[in-house]
């Protein structure tokens, strides 16, 4: 009977762990989960899940991206955020809002500063920065959207996004 | 050589496509890329150059798709 009992626990937790995983695959919105194909891939695979996934690991990929974007926008690390020069505009993102430095007067609005937010909320902030910038860099008018548009979500393109 | 679509997730940059781009299917790989931005709402960007493309094509080997970004 014990040993029934402990089975059942041990299936009840396996499925438990294999849900997980599952989901946060699929919150992910992944299209084929081709995620981290290695090499020498061990065979107590989950441990390498989670050594992927460890908090640390998780903000030096991001911290490395937010470089790669910020060389690629020639934007400017000046300690408390990066500065972004985009045609007459300047702006200053730091995580979750961007204050405009220049630009103000022939902007749409007259908005100086504004927040800014992506849909899922537990992206490390390094991505959340070398989000704005990329768009900001393409779209510099997508300030404005998100200054006046509270709430709203926009598309790199511009596009409204329901 | 292989070309990926990746995105930034929770977990950090996520890889969601892999591809061998001399032998891909490219219509193949934009028809996911629409198929995630209709889910999603984010767009590819060219990790070469920084910017918005349209539609992958060979020569891209790194696309970032870019999330939504909402004002607050």
């Amino acid at each position: 009977m014990y040993v029934v009992a402990l089975t059942l626990s041990c299936l009840f937790l396996a499925l438990m762990f294999g849900m997980f995983v599952c989901s946060r695959w699929l919150l992910a919105g992944e299209i084929v989960s081709s995620q981290r194909r290695e090499k020498n891939r061990p065979v107590w695979g989950f441990l390498n899940y989670f050594e992927n996934n460890s908090p640390a690991n998780v903000r030096n990929q991001a911290q490395s991206y937010l470089l790669r974007v910020v060389a690629l926008t020639n934007a400017t690390d000046v300690g408390d955020g990066y500065l972004l020069n985009v045609g007459t505009n300047t702006f200053l993102v730091r995580d979750r809002y961007v204050t405009r430095l220049r630009g103000v007067t022939d902007a749409k609005s007259r908005h100086e500063k504004t927040c800014f937010f992506v849909p899922n909320q537990e992206m490390p902030s390094a991505e959340r920065i070398a989000t704005a910038l990329l768009m900001l860099k393409n779209d510099p008018t997508l300030f404005d959207k998100w200054a006046v548009k509270n709430g709203e979500s926009f598309k790199a393109d511009g596009q409204i996004f329901n | 050589m292989t070309a990926k679509i990746q995105t930034f997730s929770s977990h950090g940059d996520r890889t969601l496509l892999e591809y061998d781009p001399a032998t891909a299917d490219m219509d193949e790989v934009n028809k996911l890329i629409s198929g995630y931005e209709a889910r999603t709402g984010a767009q590819p960007f060219d990790m070469a150059t920084g910017e918005r493309i349209e539609k992958v094509t060979r020569e891209q080997n790194e696309v970032l798709m870019v999330h939504p970004v909402a004002g607050g």
